[in-house]
C-alpha cells in the first residue's frame, strides 16, 4: 500500500492564515490612520477656530475703545490711554506675540511690546485681507478695521499670535493621537494574529486528518465534508488501483504496443 | 474593525475634551469680560439696567454668533434673575447650579458698587458636538473599509480555499473515471500545498511502478489511464475573484472624483469660447463618456488579441496616468485631453474585465459571473464617491486625484502578480449590417431610444452633474455630497438583484421598464418642489430605485423583442449594439443638463430632464402597445 509522506517543515495552513492576518492588519491600519487623521483635522480646525474667535473678541474690544475716542473727535495719536490698553491686551495671553494699533496708512502708532514695532510695521502693511487671517510667516493675525462716526477708514487693530506656540500644541496633540492609534492598532493586531494562529492550528488539525485519510483509505468518515470525501475517494481509488497493478505486475503479460487486444 | 474604530473614536473624544476645555474657558473669560466692559461703559452714563431696552437683543445676538455659548444672563446682587438671552433658565438657582468651568460670573459695577452679576454659560458638550460633526465621516470610512475588506477576503478565500478544493474535487472525479494522468502540482494550492504534493507523490509511485515501462496506455482490466508523463498540473482559476478585486480598485480610483468633479472643472482656467459656464463644466464629463463609448469596440478587439492580462495592465496603467495628469491640469483644455486619456484606459479595463468573465464562464454560470462584475462596479462607485468626498474636503481635489492614480497603479500591480495570462476571447465584432438589421426592429429601437438613453441621461445629467452643482449651491459640505451620491449606488446594489429575479420570472417585462422610467422622472422632479439636502438625497435614492427596477428589465426586454435578430447575429452582438446606443445617453446627459441649467437654472434643468424622461416613458408605452399585436402575430412564441 502506498503511504503518503510530506514535509512538515513549513505549515502551509499557518502561512495562509498568517497572510490573511497581515492583510487584515493592513486594512485595519489604513482605516485607523484615516480615522485618526479625520479626528486630528477636526481638532485642528476646532482649535484654530477657538483661537481665532477669542482673538477677534479681543481685537474688537480694543477697536471699540479706539472708536469711542475717534467718535469724540480725537485723532489716534492723541489717545494717550491707548498705549496702556494695547499693553493690557498683549499681556492677556502669553501666546500673543504683539498687538498694534495702526493709522489709515497702516503705520503702527501703538505697539506692545515695544521691541515688536519693526515687525508690526512690516506685517500690518502686508495684511490686506480681512481677519481672521492665516498669513505666512511665524504668526497668525487678526485684524479689525477702525472706522470713525462718518464711516471713514481710520486705521486698524492687529493682533499677532505665535504660530510656533499654536503649532507646538497641535504637534503634541497629533503625536498623542498617533500614539493612541498605534496602541489601538497594536492591540487589535495582536488579537488578529491570535485569531489567525488559532484558525491555523484548527486548519492544521484538519489537514492532518486529510493526510491520515490519504494514508489509510479505510478510515471511516464521520461527516459529509466534500473535501474529505474527495480525498477519501482519491485514497481509495489509488489504493485499489495500486493493489490491482501490484497483482498484475506479479503475473506480467506482454504488452508490446501499450494496447490490449480487447481494444482493437 | 468596528470595535477598533469605536475605541479610537472614544480615545479621541477624551483627548478632544481635555485639550479644548482650557481653550473654551479662556474664550469664555475674554467674552465675559468684553460684555462686562461694554455694559459698564453704558451704565457709566447713569442709566439703570432695566432701562436698557435692547439688552435682551444684544445678549441674543452674542449667543447666536457664538456656538460655544449656551446663554448669557444678568442677576441682581441678591440672586434674582434680571435679564437673559434665549435659552436662559427661568430660575436663578438653575443658572448658578451650572458648574464653574462652564459658567463665568462677573460683577458689573458702577463707582465701585455692584449693580448686577453677569453669568456667561458655555456649552459643556461643545467638544462632543464638534466630534459629532465628523461622526458621519468616520461611519462612512468604517463602512467603506468593511466593504473593501469584504472584497479582499472574497479574493483570498477564493484563491486560497475555493480554487484548491475545486482542484482536489476535480482530481477525485478524474480518478473515479480512471484518469490517472493528471497531477495537482503545488502551485496555487495555498494551504493545501502539502496535501496536493502527497497526492501527486502517490500517483507518481503508481505511474513509476507500472506505466513507466511504456509511455502511455489504457489498461482494459482496471479501466485506468496511466502515463509516465503527467498531463500537467490541474489548476482552477477563480474567474470572478481574480478579476473582481483589481476591477473594483480601478472603478474605485476613478469614482473618488465623481462627487466633486464639476467643482474641480469650475476651478480651472476656461478659454473664452462664448459658451456658458454650465456647459463648459459639463464638457469634460460628456467627453469622458464619449471617448469611453467610442473606445470600447476597439479596446475589446485589442483585448481579445493581446490577452486579458496585458490588456488590463495597460488599461489600468493608462487610467492611472490619466488621473495623475488630471491632478496636474491647469486649464480646461488640458483637462479635456487628460480625461480623454483616462476614458481610454477605463474603456480597456471595463471591456477586459467583462471579457475575462465571458472567457472563464460557461453559459450556466455566466449570469453569476456578470452579477459579480456589476456588483464590483457599483461597489467601487459607491465606495469611491463616499471616500473621495471626504478626502477632497480635507486634502483638496488635486491630492485626491493623485491618490486615485496611485490606486490605479496598485490595481495594475495586482493584476501583474495574480491574474493568469489567459487567452483572449473570440467575440463576434460589430458590423454596420447588424445595426441596420436592428434599426428595422421598431420595438428594439423603442427600448433603446426611449428607455435606455433616458436612463443614462438621468444618470449622467442629473446625478453626475446637475444635482452636484445644486447641492454645492445650497451650501452642502463636500463629504455630505459624496454620501448623498452613495444613496444611488446603495439602492442599485441592494435592489438590483431582487428586481432582476422578479424580471426573470415576470411575463410583462415592459411593465418594469415603464415603472422604472416613471420612478426616475419622479426622482428628478422631487428637488423642484423642495431644494433641501434631504429631498435631494430622496431624489437620488429614488433614481437608484427606478434604475434598479428598470435597467435590468430594459436588457431583458431588448432581448425579448429582438428574438429574430438574436437568432441571426447572436445575443452578444444585439446586446453590444444596445449598449452602444445606450451610451449616447451617457454622452448627452451632462451637455443637456448644462444647457438647461444655463438657460433656466437648476429648477428648469431638472424639470426639463424629468419631462424628457416622462415623455420617453409615455412614447415607449404607446409604441409597445401599438406594436404588441404585430409582434404577437409575427412571433407565435
Amino acid at each position: 500500500m502506498l503511504v503518503a509522506t510530506q514535509s512538515r517543515k513549513e505549515r502551509a495552513g499557518a502561512v495562509a492564515f498568517r497572510r490573511v492576518g497581515h492583510l487584515a492588519i493592513l486594512i485595519l491600519a489604513f482605516l485607523l490612520a484615516l480615522i485618526s487623521y479625520l479626528d486630528y483635522a477636526n481638532f485642528e480646525k476646532t482649535y484654530l477656530d477657538l483661537i481665532a474667535s477669542r482673538s477677534r473678541v479681543m481685537a474688537e474690544d480694543l477697536a471699540q475703545a479706539v472708536e469711542y475716542g475717534l467718535n469724540l473727535g480725537l485723532r489716534l495719536d492723541q489717545m494717550t490711554q491707548l498705549g496702556k490698553l494695547v499693553v493690557e491686551t498683549q499681556a492677556a495671553d502669553p501666546d500673543i506675540l504683539w498687538v498694534a494699533v495702526a493709522d489709515s496708512q497702516d503705520k503702527p502708532l501703538f505697539t506692545a511690546p515695544p521691541e515688536a514695532t519693526h515687525s508690526a510695521s512690516v506685517r500690518v502693511e502686508a495684511l490686506t485681507k480681512s481677519h481672521p487671517e492665516l498669513a505666512p510667516g511665524e504668526s497668525y493675525f487678526t485684524r479689525v478695521r477702525l472706522t470713525n462716526s462718518f464711516g471713514r477708514d481710520s486705521g486698524s487693530v492687529v493682533i499677532a499670535w505665535s504660530r510656533t506656540a499654536v503649532n507646538t500644541k497641535l504637534g503634541r496633540v497629533a503625536k498623542e493621537m498617533w500614539q493612541q492609534t498605534l496602541a489601538v492598532l497594536g492591540l487589535f493586531a495582536a488579537l488578529i494574529l491570535l485569531v489567525s494562529f488559532v484558525l491555523a492550528r484548527g486548519f492544521d488539525r484538519y489537514e492532518a486528518r486529510l493526510h491520515r485519510l490519504l494514508a489509510q483509505p479505510a478510515l471511516a468518515l464521520d461527516n459529509q465534508d466534500t473535501l474529505e470525501s474527495a480525498v477519501a475517494s482519491i485514497a481509495g481509488e489509488t489504493d485499489r488501483l495500486s493493489q490491482a497493478l501490484d497483482a498484475r505486475l506479479e503475473r506480467p503479460k506482454p504488452v508490446p504496443t501499450g494496447r490490449l487486444p480487447s481494444e482493437d | 474593525m468596528l470595535t477598533a474604530s469605536a475605541l479610537l473614536s472614544y480615545l479621541a473624544l477624551r483627548q478632544f475634551r481635555s485639550e479644548l476645555e482650557p481653550e473654551l474657558y479662556k474664550k469664555g473669560q475674554i467674552l465675559g469680560d468684553s460684555v462686562r466692559r461694554h455694559l459698564e461703559g453704558v451704565l457709566a452714563y447713569g442709566l439703570e439696567l432695566d432701562e436698557l431696552r435692547d439688552l435682551p437683543e444684544y445678549l441674543d445676538s452674542l449667543v447666536q454668533n457664538d456656538t460655544t455659548i449656551l446663554y448669557i444672563a444678568l442677576t441682581t446682587p441678591d440672586g434674582r434673575l434680571l435679564q437673559g438671552s434665549q435659552g436662559t433658565p427661568r430660575s436663578a438657582a438653575e443658572l448658578t447650579a451650572v458648574p464653574h468651568p462652564h459658567r463665568h460670573s462677573l460683577s458689573i459695577k458702577r463707582d465701585g458698587q455692584i449693580l448686577a452679576q453677569l453669568h456667561l454659560v458655555q456649552d459643556s458638550r461643545y467638544a462632543d458636538k464638534r466630534m459629532q460633526s465628523i461622526r458621519l465621516d468616520i461611519l462612512t470610512v468604517v463602512a467603506i473599509g468593511s466593504l473593501i475588506a469584504y472584497e479582499l477576503l472574497l479574493f483570498w478565500t477564493a484563491t486560497c480555499f475555493d480554487s484548491p478544493i475545486r482542484c482536489l474535487q476535480a482530481m477525485a472525479t478524474a480518478i473515479r473515471d480512471g484518469e490517472y494522468r493528471y497531477r495537482l502540482g503545488s502551485e496555487n494550492k495555498g494551504p493545501f500545498r502539502h496535501l496536493a504534493e502527497a497526492i501527486d507523490q502517490r500517483l507518481d509511485r503508481i505511474a513509476i511502478g507500472f506505466a513507466a515501462r511504456v509511455p502511455e496506455f489504457q489498461d482494459a482490466a482496471t479501466g485506468c489511464r496511466l502515463a509516465a508523463q503527467s498531463l500537467g498540473p490541474l489548476s482552477y482559476h477563480h474567474p470572478i475573484a481574480a478579476i473582481r478585486w483589481p476591477f473594483f480598485m480601478v472603478i474605485f480610483s476613478d469614482a473618488l472624483s465623481v462627487s466633486f468633479f464639476p467643482f474641480y472643472v469650475d476651478s480651472l482656467q476656461a478659454p473664452a469660447l462664448g459658451i456658458s459656464k454650465e456647459i463648459l463644466i459639463s464638457l469634460p464629463i460628456s467627453l469622458f463618456m464619449l471617448v469611453w463609448a467610442l473606445a470600447l469596440p476597439f479596446a475589446g478587439a485589442w483585448s481579445d488579441r493581446r490577452g486579458r492580462k496585458i490588456a488590463f495592465l495597460v488599461g489600468a496603467g493608462i487610467t492611472a496616468v490619466g488621473l495623475l495628469a488630471t491632478a496636474a491640469a491647469e486649464t480646461l483644455l488640458s483637462l479635456l485631453l487628460w480625461r480623454s486619456l483616462t476614458a481610454v484606459g477605463y474603456a480597456i479595463v471595463f471591456i477586459t474585465a467583462q471579457g475575462y468573465i465571458t472567457d472563464n464562464t460557461s453559459q450556466e454560470n455566466r449570469t453569476r459571473g456578470m452579477a459579480g462584475f456589476v456588483s464590483a462596479f457599483f461597489g467601487g462607485m459607491l465606495c469611491g464617491a463616499a471616500i473621495g468626498s471626504i478626502l477632497a474636503e480635507r486634502l483638496g481635489y488635486r491630492a485626491t486625484f493623485v491618490i486615485s492614480a496611485l490606486l490605479g497603479f496598485l490595481a495594475a500591480l495586482f493584476v501583474l502578480r495574480f491574474l493568469e495570462r489567459g487567452r483572449g476571447g473570440s467575440l463576434r465584432r460589430l458590423r454596420w449590417a447588424d445595426f441596420r438589421l436592428l434599426w428595422g426592429n421598431t420595438r428594439f429601437m423603442a427600448v433603446a431610444l426611449l428607455a435606455a438613453i433616458p436612463s443614462k441621461i438621468a444618470l449622467t445629467g442629473f446625478l453626475y452633474y446637475a444635482v452636484l452643482l445644486h447641492l454645492k449651491a445650497i451650501g452642502t459640505e463636500q463629504s455630505d455630497i459624496g454620501r448623498a451620491m452613495v444613496a444611488y449606488g446603495a439602492a442599485i446594489v441592494l435592489l438590483a438583484p431582487l428586481a432582476a429575479g422578479l424580471v426573470d420570472r415576470a411575463r410583462q417585462r415592459s411593465g418594469f421598464v415603464v415603472l422604472g422610467g416613471l420612478l426616475a422622472s419622479l426622482a428628478m422632479l422631487l428637488p423642484y418642489f423642495d431644494q433641501s439636502l434631504l429631498v435631494a438625497v430622496l431624489g437620488i435614492a429614488l433614481l437608484g430605485i427606478g434604475h434598479a427596477v428598470g435597467v435590468p428589465a430594459q436588457l431583458a426586454l431588448a432581448t425579448e423583442v429582438s428574438r429574430t435578430e438574436v437568432e441571426r447575429i447572436g445575443s452578444g452582438t444585439v446586446m453590444g449594439l444596445f449598449r452602444l446606443i445606450e451610451r449616447l445617453g451617457n454622452v448627452s446627459g451632462p451637455l443637456l443638463a448644462g444647457t438647461l441649467m444655463a438657460g433656466w437654472g437648476f429648477q428648469g434643468a431638472i424639470l426639463g430632464l424629468s419631462g424628457i424622461n416622462l415623455l420617453a416613458v409615455i412614447l415607449l408605452t404607446l409604441l409597445l402597445s401599438l406594436t404588441a399585436s404585430r409582434a404577437r402575430g409575427g412571433d407565435p412564441a
